[in-house]
């Protein structure tokens, strides 16, 4: 490939079977990597690969965690299928997640004494709410001037962290704390759990409500315009399918999505908000819903794989005094052999249209 | 099929043939595409490949080029096996390979295409390789800036670069698929005169057409497909079109076609080929006017294009207007600013709310090539309040309606949820024809309708232009191929440089008036 271009096809209409062998390649590759680097430093790669499983699979205890650092992932993935397909590059994720988990907050603290049954909804909506308008912001931009949404949900990620380091610092920062952090939620606007003994918590399941939606949404009316729009905006044109408006419903239905998650993030786990409270999460699950060709099966699978790795990372320490850090480097791998793979396919042209672009000349 | 049909093969002695395709068979699904298809191309000479739309030129050529896989059969490049069974990373070295719709990368300019192919883009010279693209543009006689974007260029320029850039790879062999299907009568004289340039330089061209009288001029050798098996082989200077007319279509016996003869028989067809024929709607135009512009200027899409001056134009129904003028004098624009994609900047366009409209630009405007086929046929349908239920579609009903549509419009070859990229060009053209025609429209905008049409659909997509037209439609057609025009229109309005030039009836029409309207001079 070339410095000047990038040939790439657009993942639009991925197949899952496809997308399952270039993933498969792609987790083989590294593992093969991984293992000859740990046995380069000294570290039995074997006893290693244990200690990652068991420490997101042995016990029930940690397969929870593994569920709980999946549940954000699927969720933002999921909200960010059908703007993918249609080409549209939401990679705000973390500024949606964060304000959302700001407006969860902010909620939670204002009204510490309403009823659960109240407080929990009203937290989850706002959040909501203030994701979708962080991405709506974008969306507009992009169907009114055409400002490239990439580059436009990108700052609002920046500025998310500011305002985020604005008010921890300043009105809202806990006068229990010398870090810039709120105040701890009260205890009745935390999320319910449903499988005793660990802390997985009914967010998971509003995950996978999305599931089934996104397959039917396949099979609605809806969902044939936004494939129009994504395989051929000008014939959508045509079919006097509004571009502007399309742009605009997918990108806050992805903000929607990640505001969601940055709800179940301060409610359900931390309890509290700090700054960086989205940043990891909101870039992963861009590429679990990548690794996912798109797929929403493929996505919980490729979800499930990133918490395992996630969770599992955190436990190697104890298990195999391998530095957790491995696990960003696993992961890095991993997306580099999958877009090697990806694209490679794509190059010898056995299926669909390969699109490319300079980077420069797309808006 | 019949083995009676015995192929007199030509015999010439020549030198090793530049690539003999032996024995390829090709099977999509349970569709045999081809059937033991043997061909060869001699340095030198234009092997034209003719045949209905769905014969397997494309798959054949697609095969040789290294895209496609055969089932069967062997390959032969310069006396020497190649692989013929698995899908090579780029094309086959030494063969040039211009598709049914163009192949360079729109964003890029010609040199970066280049570039991109030869794959040494890290140390990309733009520079030495727009000159190498100069260059053999003026030894070819053919030059086309290889600085602008693809997207910019018109039609005419895109394929020269395409061509050049294959010339530039070393290509000794060109596959021409339905190179002039889009192209106005200058720019198909370039093209011939690169073509006879290169084969004078020893280089060999695979020629695939579906305008005979243009194959006979330019091949020197002729193989008709039929069904995917090699139904005849000529000489191009000891045959005729009406022979040639006559084993693409192959004898109507019973049981013998897989394709429902519709009562055309193959003397009217050949007809048709010869461009005796001439349709012509019975309902004489109303004065209900379904369409009119005043004084619209609109800007160009695309560089090489005119944009509109002041231009005024009134569409009737039960009439078929057409636009004649050399390719780039404000065709494509006009066509927008009537299905009402482009606004104009000045003036007023009284336009219905929809508009059928049948795109120049195939795959870019007109198809979603990765969706299936129902996807593309209720592209306008689907709004229908019948199919659907709730936020729902009724799949049952709007299968039924999709399986009409393609029936009526004589689509061959398509299932449903097969991708439109399965069907040949031709049908994909038949099932934008059709699905367009499918509403009642009230004005239909044809570009190009016949644009890689067999005979056998050119008839058919007339006959169903007229009846959109007895019911009331007005229809707009623009060609760069006057004979098209004249067989259908009722009047032809000249478009020069952006303008109505003058306006000539058919019926009593004069001629030398249209030459020289088309020339410019009012
Ligand atoms: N990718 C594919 N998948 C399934 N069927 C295919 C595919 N490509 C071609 N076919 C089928 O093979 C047959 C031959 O197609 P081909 O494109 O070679 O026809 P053609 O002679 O080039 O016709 P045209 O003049 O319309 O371009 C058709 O029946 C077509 O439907
Ligand atoms: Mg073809």
């Amino acid at each position: 490939m070339s410095l000047l271009s990038l040939t790439h096809r657009t993942p639009r209409q991925a197949s899952f079977g496809r997308g399952l062998v270039n993933l498969l390649t792609a987790v083989a590759v590294v593992a093969g990597l991984v293992a000859a680097l740990l046995a380069m430093v000294g570290v039995d790669p074997a006893g290693t690969a244990q200690a990652m499983w068991s420490g997101s699979f042995g016990t029930l205890r940690s397969t929870g965690e593994t569920l709980i650092r999946a549940t954000p992932l699927l969720l933002i993935a999921l909200a960010l299928i059908p703007s993918l397909r249609a080409g549209l590059y939401n990679i705000g994720a973390p500024g949606q997640m964060a304000f959302g988990a700001l407006a969860s907050t902010v909620i939670a603290l204002q009204a510490p004494t309403l009823p659960s049954a109240i407080l929990v909804p009203a937290c989850a909506i706002g959040g909501c709410l203030a994701g979708a308008l962080t991405a709506f912001l974008p969306g507009l931009l992009k169907a009114t001037w055409r400002a490239n949404e990439i580059i436009t949900t990108l700052a609002m990620n920046f500025i998310a962290v500011a305002v985020l380091g604005y008010l921890l610092t300043g009105v809202m920062q806990s006068d229990f704390a010398n870090l810039p952090q709120s105040d701890s939620l009260p205890a009745n606007s935390a999320l319910p759990t449903f499988i005793p003994g660990t802390r997985t918590h009914i967010g998971l399941l509003v995950a996978l409500l999305a599931v089934p939606l996104l397959w039917a949404a396949d099979r609605s009316r809806l969902g044939y315009r936004l494939r129009i729009f994504g395989a051929n905006p000008s014939l959508a044109r045509q079919a006097q399918i509004r571009p502007g408006r399309y742009t605009i419903w997918l990108m806050t239905l992805g903000g929607a999505g990640a505001g969601l998650a940055g709800w179940m993030q301060v409610a359900a786990l931390d309890h509290r908000l700090y700054v960086g409270i989205a940043t990891p999460v909101g870039y992963a699950a861009l590429f679990v819903a990548l690794l996912g060709a798109l797929h929403p099966l493929g996505t919980v699978l490729a979800a499930l794989a990133f918490g395992a790795l996630l969770h599992g990372g955190d436990s190697l320490q104890v298990g195999a005094g391998v530095s957790p850090e491995i696990v960003q480097v696993l992961l890095g791998l991993i997306l580099l052999a999958y877009a090697i793979r990806a694209t490679t396919s794509a190059a010898t042209g056995t299926e669909g249209r390969t699109r490319s672009w300079t980077f420069w000349k797309r808006s | 099929m019949h083995a009676a049909n015995s192929v007199a093969i030509v015999d010439r002695p020549a030198a090793t043939p530049a690539v003999a395709l032996k024995h390829i068979s090709k099977t999509f699904g349970t569709n045999a595409a081809l059937t033991d298809v043997t061909v060869d191309l001699r340095p030198g000479e234009v092997h034209a490949l003719v045949g209905e739309n769905g014969a397997g030129k494309s798959t054949l050529m697609k095969i040789l080029a290294g895209y496609l896989p055969a089932d069967t059969g062997e390959l032969e490049v310069d006396g020497r096996a190649a692989p013929a069974d698995r899908v090579l990373s780029g094309p086959r070295v030494g063969v040039g390979f211009v598709e049914q719709e163009g192949g360079l990368i729109r964003e890029l300019t010609g040199a970066e295409n280049l570039i991109l192919a030869e794959g040494t883009g890290f140390l990309a010279d733009r520079a030495a390789a727009g000159a190498r693209i100069r260059e053999l543009g003026n030894r070819f006689g053919g030059a086309v800036d290889p600085h602008v974007p693809v997207e910019l260029l018109a039609v005419g320029q895109r394929q020269r670069l395409e061509i050049l850039i294959m010339l530039a790879r070393g290509a000794d062999v060109l596959i021409l698929d339905e190179p002039t299907a889009a192209l106005g009568i200058e720019d198909a004289a370039i093209l011939t005169e690169i073509i006879e340039r290169f084969t004078a330089d020893g280089g060999g061209v695979f020629y695939i057409s579906h305008k005979l009288h243009e194959v006979m001029s330019i091949a020197d050798r002729i193989t008709v497909l039929r069904g995917g098996r090699v139904v005849g082989g000529h000489a191009a200077d000891q045959v005729e079109v009406a022979q040639l007319a006559a084993d693409m279509v192959g004898q109507r016996v019973a049981g013998d076609e897989n394709r429902n003869g519709n009562g055309s028989d193959s003397a009217e067809l050949i007809e048709v080929a010869l461009g005796e024929e001439r349709a012509r709607t019975t309902a004489s135009a109303s004065h209900e006017v379904v369409g009119t512009l005043t004084g619209v200027c609109a800007p160009a899409p695309y560089v090489g294009e005119s944009a509109l001056h002041e231009l005024d134009l009134v569409v009737r129904a039960g009439e078929v207007v057409g636009v004649a003028g050399v390719v780039g004098s404000g065709q494509s624009t006009l066509a927008r600013v009537l299905a009402g994609l482009l606004r104009p900047s000045t003036g007023t366009a009284q336009l219905p709310d929809r508009v059928a409209y049948v795109p120049e630009h195939r795959h870019d405007d007109a198809v979603a090539l990765e969706l299936s086929v129902r996807d593309n046929v209720v592209l306008h349908s689907h709004r229908r309040r019948e199919f659907c239920r709730g936020p729902w579609f009724r799949r049952d009903r709007m299968d039924q309606h999709v399986e009409e549509v393609l029936r009526r419009s004589h689509v061959r070859g398509a299932t449903l949820t097969m991708p439109i990229s399965g069907l040949s060009g031709g049908n994909q053209q038949k099932l934008v024809l059709g699905r367009e025609l499918d509403e009642c429209p009230t004005l239909v905008v044809a570009h190009n309708p016949f644009r890689g049409l067999d005979v056998r659909a050119i008839q058919e997509v007339r006959q169903a232009v007229l009846g959109a037209c007895d019911q009331g439609a007005g229809v707009v057609m623009i060609s760069p191929d006057l004979d098209e025009l004249l067989q259908l229109a009722h009047r032809i309005v000249v478009l020069f440089a952006g303008r109505i030039l003058g306006e000539v009836d058919v019926a009593d029409g004069d001629l030398d008036q249209l030459g020289r309207l088309m020339g410019g001079v009012a």
